[in-house]
């Protein structure tokens, strides 16, 4: 295909050539020579379209991970080719290899639906566009903090060994109490320094290490388009149920997890590094830019109705929907312990509106705080600072 | 510092020697500092709207320049030719650094070497078609004419089609 470049140069030749003969000036003439020279030259040299082949390496990564990009391109002239993650563009004689790095800014999940390359010849008169369906996808997973120890104890804990203490006494690691040894106690567990003073036999007790059941209940509604800082609470708020994810499918505890953004999303509790996985999974699609209109009344009824109660859930919402703590103070009616993780606005302006959103989220951590646990987090610390000194 | 384009560079040495070549009629003058401000207005239109079409019509009234700047002088003189020339090579340089750049990021020295080459072969030509032959007459007419017609074969000759076939 022709490009504007090449109508216009002939036009250019046209009208001085009109512009020669009306003003009788023979330089206008001559002046039209060169452009027909440039279109003799265009239509002999050779032009052959772009094409070209990507290769990156197709791995799970992590924020701020860098991921480089190999394009083998063919083609004779200029090339631009847009794919989802680049924009790679210059001048290939034959084959040409171009490499790119791109730093992973943000988590989510890339996919290379489509991709454009546009080609132009030496002199850009002709040219060349192609769309078509570009395969292979990234995952780009929300940066994760390494927690040690989270001081969780739900209310009741399943059959199966874990890492939480139980109110069972039985084999763990928790010293719980000393009680008159049974024929049949173990040798091991006897406290000598006890039976010295008592002058009869006494054993150790331990409380028993369960697993529990724990939801992540990540509230990432969005009220407001576009402002920045708005936009790293949210991210923080998904960093955390990535980080707080891995650590409980490091427990063997049963993790479920339910979403509160522009619709409801869960997944049933499972065991082990599959949670892990599926929770993570889930967040790569959370990134939105549509105002949620959702109560918080619906992640409510999705724990209440699909989670046992007695199970832990771990609320990370940076509360500011006016109807969040009569919802959290039910689920605490209906048996479920609460924990509210609750993500900081940072700087904060100093406008009336602002100072009305602080002062009603204040309000709110006092009321939660009256009745369960909650971390006031600013985001400016990591998350597990914050948790370190949790009680 | 602020580092100015050599697209840049090129329109403001080519705007600059054109209204420099007229200054000793003041009539010519006035024309070509129309045509300047002309250009300079569609140039303007250009950046805001940024449509393509534009870029082409500044471009065409600052050649136009050309004609009006050169108008006190003999046309056929080699000097005068020299120096038309010479101008074009500005506007054309701009235009190839301001389309190339932003589109692909680099101006190969290719193009810049045929869009060069295009006017020395014009500066021949003028003396191989349009002035001799009024001297050597059937001779340089009929290779004028050969020319036209080997043009107008390379210009309007249809694409290759592509290959393809129903069954795939």
């Amino acid at each position: 295909m022709r490009t504007l470049h090449f109508y216009a140069l002939l036009l250019y030749f046209a009208l001085l050539i009109f512009v020669g003969i009306v003003l009788m000036s023979p330089l206008a003439v001559f002046l039209s020579l060169p452009i027909l020279w440039l279109v003799i030259f265009s239509e002999m040299l050779p032009f052959k379209p772009a094409k070209f082949k990507r290769k990156f390496s197709e791995k799970r990564y992590v924020e701020g991970n860098e991921v480089e990009f190999r394009y083998v391109i063919e083609s004779r002239g200029y090339y631009f080719i847009k794919d989802a993650m680049n924009i790679v563009r210059g001048y290939c004689r034959d084959k040409c290899i171009e490499k790119r790095k791109v730093k992973l800014d943000k988590f989510g999940k890339i996919d290379f639906k489509e991709s454009v390359v546009y080609s132009e010849d030496v002199l850009g008169m002709h040219s060349s566009t192609s769309k078509f369906r570009d395969r292979g996808e990234l995952r780009v997973y929300p940066r994760i903090e390494y927690i040690r120890k989270l001081k969780i104890k739900p209310r009741k804990t399943r059959s199966i060994l874990g890492d939480y203490p139980s109110r069972m006494k039985g084999p763990g690691i928790e010293f719980a109490d000393i009680r008159d040894y049974y024929p049949g106690d173990d040798m091991r567990f006897i406290n000598w320094k006890a039976t010295a003073r008592r002058n009869e036999l006494m054993v150790n007790e331990y409380e028993s290490e369960r697993t529990g059941d724990t939801v992540i209940l990540l509230d990432v509604r969005r009220f407001l388009k576009g402002a920045e800082e708005y936009e790293d609470l949210l991210n923080a708020s998904v960093r955390a149920a990535a980080t707080l994810a891995t650590y409980l499918s490091r427990t063997r505890s049963r993790v479920g997890f339910v979403v509160l953004g522009n619709s409801v999303d869960w997944i049933y509790p499972t065991y082990g590094k599959r949670a892990m996985y599926l929770i993570l999974d889930r967040l790569l699609h959370l990134r939105s830019e549509k105002i949620s209109r959702l109560t918080f009344d619906y992640g409510k009824f999705i724990v209440s109705r699909f989670f046992p109660p007695n199970s832990f859930v771990i609320l990370i919402s940076p509360l500011l929907s006016w109807d969040i703590d009569d919802s959290i103070v039910e689920l605490l009616a209906k048996g479920y312990d609460v924990l509210v993780i609750s993500p900081t606005l940072i700087g904060g302006g100093e406008d009336m509106a602002s100072k009305i959103l602080k002062a009603e989220r204040e309000v709110r951590l006092r009321r939660i705080r009256m009745y369960g646990r909650v971390v006031d987090w600013n985001i400016e610390y990591p998350l597990t600072s914050i948790l370190k000194v949790m009680r | 510092m602020m580092k100015i384009r050599k697209e840049r560079i090129f329109l403001i040495s080519y705007y600059t020697l054109l209204l420099v070549a007229p200054l000793s009629d003041v009539r010519l003058t006035f024309l070509t500092g129309l045509m300047i401000g002309l250009s300079l207005l569609f140039l303007y239109f250009y950046r805001i709207i940024r449509d393509e079409i534009l870029f082409y019509v500044y471009n065409f009234i600052a050649i136009l320049g050309i004609v009006f700047s050169l108008g006190d002088y003999n046309p056929y003189s080699p000097l005068v030719i020299g120096i038309a020339y010479l101008m074009l090579t500005l506007i054309f340089l701009h235009m190839v650094y301001a389309r190339f750049i932003p589109m692909f990021g680099m101006v190969r020295r290719d193009t810049i070497i045929y869009t060069l080459l295009s006017l020395p072969l014009a500066y021949l030509s003028i003396y191989l078609f349009l002035i001799y032959p009024i001297g050597y007459g059937f001779f340089g007419m009929f290779i004028l004419v050969i020319l036209i017609v080997f043009l107008l074969y390379f210009l309007m000759r249809s694409p290759k089609p592509k290959k393809g076939s129903n069954t795939a």
